[in-house]
């Protein structure tokens, strides 16, 4: 077995028993980088002298000691770029670690480079960047999906153990889904957002995607955790994630199945794929329920009046002054603004900004933030009253598998319905997993995900840990060919 | 349903981002699209909800008001695409 | 046609704490530009806000102080708009749930100017009431060369209460007295400085005229740029005279932001900023609300000191001090603690707060802060007078040299030799030798002029280099002259 294939919890074991040394990992995974990304092209940015340096002195005996992990190019690294896949952050060099980042440094990670997205987290393909397309390893012709398209194709391909990502409406679980990896969005508050930048303030968290449930465990158990520097996170005390994916009984649980996410318009293979994983646990003995989650079919309304207002807000810091790109050519004030902006931002991120400034300019609040904010409550209620009696549920994470590319990019609408499934999570407020549970006849990744309620991480940990043991679960090396 | 019509120039305006005349009648035409979805969100029966504060045994998320260290003045200059004299250099404000 | 004037007055108070309201930096006058900032009040990718709890419990404070209602969740907004200044081109302010809503300034005679104290408005005891109060950041400071500005982000981020006042001042004397009336307020909760020239309190003022009589109100302009509170009487005074000009020739007001031009004292328009103000405030999906019951509302409590009123009576009252003297006094709560500490020291309370108000501040310049000497040496002097070590003229020249020189007056008059000269003997001595030394001033004393002693007074003061005390030596010259028959 090549050491680019193994596991985190595999590396953790060989690294503390001093049978591998991180220099000797690092320099494994630069190898496999160096063959893979000139057909994945899933990172903007390598440090290889950096990592390696590090590398040398780490402390493997710390909890991530010596594993070597990727970074999603939105998430603030000190002396490192932070593009955000932007050409408005031309040039920016962090001054600063984001919290989660000193977490991995305190706990012995070694940060090997950053990964490509859509531009500000605004897309589901990846394809809305202004740093380069990152190609889906299982077919080079199709989108890995998005926004964190860079970290699941790094992760899928083996050229990263493992890597952070952000998820505000499903970016962390779509394109986990899409290259066949693992991808949890942890439960509004969990994680610290501070050093994130903000694409929707009130639904953004930054998750692990991996090659299994049980490192992505681990990762989170590392990243989360009360900042006082994030007004928004929890003071909810971090359970052991790791220890706990084994103590869940399926006796007496019951998984919910909501009606909503099974209607027409599902990819038909998807489907049978889904219903065989909910079929699978109901032999290991849980108990399936259909449920109602009745307000679903607002949920991407709701989405992109309170996502695209909030980023109006968040992305107006773009300007050129204080750092970043600045238009050569302006008249005035006035002028320097608009060009600076119009310049620097792609279509998507133009987009959703003026959509979001519309939906908060004078007149309109009313009809539509606040009551956007008020559908989101009663989205939040359908999960509570269905956690009452389900302890997770059991969803598709997309209702296809990975487009090719171009396919969608001309109808923003179709691009924004394909996040269905995922985006009512952020909305909640709670924890979403996905992970592999089978491959088209073409040969592409099909993810199922897993709902569980706020703080309970453990449960949807659990039970897709339970699958992917149950199931053999080997993480697959795709072929890297065009099909 | 009507599909409400937005002013883009008045949004783009506000946004501070300069369109030219192609985007503007391309994001024209996606808005209608995209504002036409949202209008079912009208469907939803929404005078039983109120926005509460936070949840039982809200606690107050502050800060003690104690100096603590910044950037030092090269790191925050160093990504400033134009400075002089330690100050951020922009085009003139006119007041 | 008799017209009034309708005014309210808008307020931005720099509040005292250590750091910023969203972030630990430091809050430092005059430190290097962009010497005291982080990722957060710069704008920078990734960063959130950090609410800094002092500030709001001096918020609430003030609320407290001023009679307002204290909202029971506080919640920040964004308020946004693009300006250089801007770190995150929005401005985390407070919108429809501010942390105080009403209250009212309470005006009094000493708040007044000097010149309008004794008008019949400086006496109404009027109260000012306020619309709201509430908390929000301060934006970067820019500074024009040329073609184009530098920013400064220091002071981005730094905690403003903005205080805003209904329309019930009617004159630019009750604006001037409002503002005074304010910040002595504040300066007592030791809540902000509010020194002007440092930026720690602005003001922009919101003015119409209408008929007297007239039920609808004119139409209103906005001043700003108004760095006193003496140039807010003095823009009020004329732009009260401009709208009242146009108005009388048939012309309409057509609202219009204004600045304030010290030099040239008038008001011109401001080049309107750009679009229509269209904010788009919505809740700052960052920030927690704030629940002001418990902690912070307790605490808020127990920082309310002895307010201005009250501490105007006691020391009236304690100290047997006139109304005027304890106004005085109390202007500011330094002075009142000040005179407090000088009389527990001296015998004689009413002698020192004389001295303190009619020879000290007399001359002390505006500006000066602080008392530059120690409380003990008025005690020191009331007390030199009261043994009779001292006359009151010679006592007065004293205060002068006390705070040129910042000696005691114990060591002034060892100094100086200026020991009163009370002994009978003496004084008796020059008296009987002015008398023969001003012949005229004595036949004319007998023939009935009175005053004419003061001249061999006088003969005696300037042979004594005014250390003879002049009570006695008035007696024995009356004494002697009766005495000449």
């Amino acid at each position: 077995m090549n050491l680019f294939e193994y596991t985190i919890s595999e590396l953790r074991k060989l690294l503390v028993r001093k049978e591998l040394s991180p220099t000797e990992l690092t320099e494994a995974l630069f190898s496999r980088i160096a063959e893979v990304e000139p057909k994945i092209n899933a990172y903007n940015y390598i440090n290889h002298e950096r990592a390696i340096e590090r590398a040398k002195t780490i402390n493997v005996d710390l909890p991530l000691g010596g594993i070597p992990i990727a970074i999603k190019d939105n998430i603030n690294v000190r002396a490192e770029p932070c593009r955000c896949a932007s050409k408005i952050l031309e040039g920016y060099l962090s001054p600063y670690n984001a919290t989660v980042i000193e977490k991995l440094i305190k706990a012995g990670a070694i940060l090997v480079g950053r990964t490509n997205m859509d531009e500000f987290a605004m897309g589901s393909s990846t394809e809305n960047s202004a740093t380069g397309l990152t190609k889906n390893p299982w077919d080079l012709q199709r989108v890995p999906g998005g926004s964190s398209g860079g970290s699941a194709a790094a992760v899928a391909s083996h050229e990263a153990f493992c890597a952070l990502g952000s998820d505000t409406g499903g970016s962390i679980r779509q394109p986990a889904s899409f290259c066949g990896c693992v991808g949890l969005k942890p439960t509004y508050g969990r994680v610290s957002r501070y050093g994130l930048t903000a694409f929707a303030s009130s639904l953004d968290q930054i998750g692990p995607l991996t090659k299994t449930v049980e490192d992505a465990a681990l990762l989170l158990e590392v990243i989360s955790g009360f900042d006082p520097n994030d007004n928004t996170s929890e003071k909810m005390p971090v359970p052991r994630f790791s220890e706990l994916l084994e103590t869940l009984s399926l006796k007496n649980m019951v998984l919910g199945v909501p009606k909503e996410y099974f209607i027409e318009g599902i990819d038909g293979e998807v489907r049978e794929a889904i219903n065989k994983a909910i079929a699978h646990f109901e032999s290991l003995g849980a108990k399936i329920e259909e449920v109602s989650l009745p307000h679903t079919p607002y949920a991407v309304a709701t989405y992109y009046i309170l996502a695209t207002a909030e980023a109006s807000a968040n992305l107006a810091r773009f300007d050129g002054i204080r750092y970043g790109r600045r238009s050569k050519h302006y008249e005035d004030l006035l002028d320097y603004y608009g060009k600076t902006r119009d310049e620097g931002f792609g279509s998507e991120v133009k987009r959703r900004i003026l959509l979001g400034t519309y939906v908060l300019s004078s007149g309109y609040y009313d009809a539509y933030y606040l009551r956007a904010l008020k559908v989101k409550e009663k989205i939040k209620q359908d999960f509570s009253s269905v956690f009452k009696k389900c302890q997770a549920l059991l969803t598709p994470t997309s209702p296809f598998c990975a487009f090719r590319i171009g396919e969608k990019s001309n109808d923003p609408l179709q691009m924004y319905l394909a996040d269905i499934f995922t985006i009512a999570v952020n909305l909640a407020g709670i924890c979403g997993l996905s992970i592999p549970c089978g491959q088209s006849t073409e040969g592409l990744p099909i993810g199922l995900q897993i709902i569980g309620p706020a703080w309970k991480e453990e449960v949807i940990l659990a039970l897709g840990h339970l699958y992917q043991k149950s199931t053999g679960w080997k993480p697959p090396i795709p072929p890297l060919e065009k099909t | 349903m009507e599909k409400p019509s937005i002013d883009i120039q008045y949004v783009a305006d506000l946004a501070r981002i300069s369109l030219n005349e192609e985007e503007k009648k391309m994001f024209g035409e996606q808005f209608a699209s995209i504002l036409g979805y949202i209008e079912k969100l009208k469907e939803v029966k929404i005078d039983d909800v109120v926005l509460k504060g936070e949840e039982e045994g809200f606690k107050n998320n502050l800060r003690e008001d104690l100096p603590q260290d910044g950037l030092a003045t090269e790191d925050v200059l160093r990504n400033a695409p134009h400075h002089a004299n330690n100050l951020f250099i922009v085009p003139k404000i006119i007041e | 046609m008799e017209y009034e004037a309708i005014i309210g007055l808008e307020v931005h108070v720099q509040l005292k704490t250590q750091t910023k309201l969203f972030c630990g930096c430091p809050i430092e006058y005059g430190a290097l530009p962009n010497s005291r900032v982080c990722p957060i009040c710069l704008g920078l990718p990734g960063a959130l806000p950090s609410p800094n709890k002092q500030a709001i419990i001096l918020t609430i404070q003030t609320g407290l102080m001023l009679g307002s209602e204290i909202a029971p969740r506080g919640k920040f907004d964004r308020k946004n708009y693009f300006y250089p200044d801007m770190p995150k081109n929005y401005q985390i302010s407070q919108y429809d749930q501010p942390l105080c809503k009403g209250g009212a300034v309470q005006l009094y005679p000493l708040a007044f100017p000097k010149d309008a104290q004794k008008d019949p408005q400086a006496q109404s005891r009027k109260k000012i009431r306020l619309v709201r109060i509430h908390l929000e950041e301060d934006v970067g400071k820019s500074f024009h060369f040329g073609d184009y500005s530098g920013i400064d982000f220091n002071r981005a981020g730094t905690p403003l209460m903005e205080i805003v006042s209904e329309a019930d001042i009617r004159s630019p004397e009750e604006a001037f007295a409002y503002l005074t009336a304010l910040r002595q307020i504040l300066r007592y909760g030791n809540v902000s400085d509010c020194d002007m020239e440092k930026g720690q309190l602005r003001c922009d003022v919101n003015v119409s005229v209408k008929p007297i009589g007239e039920e609808k109100w004119g139409t209103k302009c906005e001043i700003k740029n108004l760095n006193s509170i003496s140039a807010v009487r003095k823009a009020l005074k004329y732009e009260i005279q401009r709208q009242i000009h146009i108005l009388e020739l048939g012309g309409e007001i057509s609202q219009e932001t204004l600045r304030w031009d010290d030099l040239k004292g008038q008001t011109f328009p401001m080049r309107t900023k750009e679009y229509a103000h269209d904010y788009r405030y919505f809740p700052d999906p960052d920030l927690l609300t704030i629940l002001t019951e418990g902690e912070l509302i307790e605490e808020a409590q127990k920082r309310i000191p002895e307010l201005p009123e009250e501490k105007k009576q006691r020391l009236s009252q304690h100290y047997g001090l006139t109304e005027y003297q304890a106004s005085v006094l109390a202007s500011d709560p330094q002075l009142a603690d000040f005179f407090e500490k000088a009389a527990a020291q001296s015998a004689n309370k009413v002698s020192v707060a004389n001295f303190l108000i009619n020879d000290y501040l007399a001359v002390a310049s505006e500006s000066e802060t602080a008392i530059p000497i120690p409380p003990e040496y008025f005690s020191e002097l009331s007390n030199l007078v009261d043994q009779g070590k001292l006359h009151m003229k010679q006592a007065k020249e004293i205060v002068k040299l006390m705070v040129t020189e910042k000696k005691s007056p114990t060591l002034i008059v060892q100094e100086k030799g200026l020991a009163q000269i009370t002994s009978l003997d003496t004084l008796d001595a020059i008296c009987k030798e002015a008398i023969e030394a001003n012949p005229k001033s004595v036949a004319d004393y007998r023939s009935g002029k009175t005053a004419a002693i003061n001249a061999i007074k006088g003969y005696v003061m300037k042979k004594t280099k005014g250390q003879a005390n002049p009570k006695i030596v008035h007696e024995l010259l009356e004494k002697k002259l009766h005495e000449l028959g």
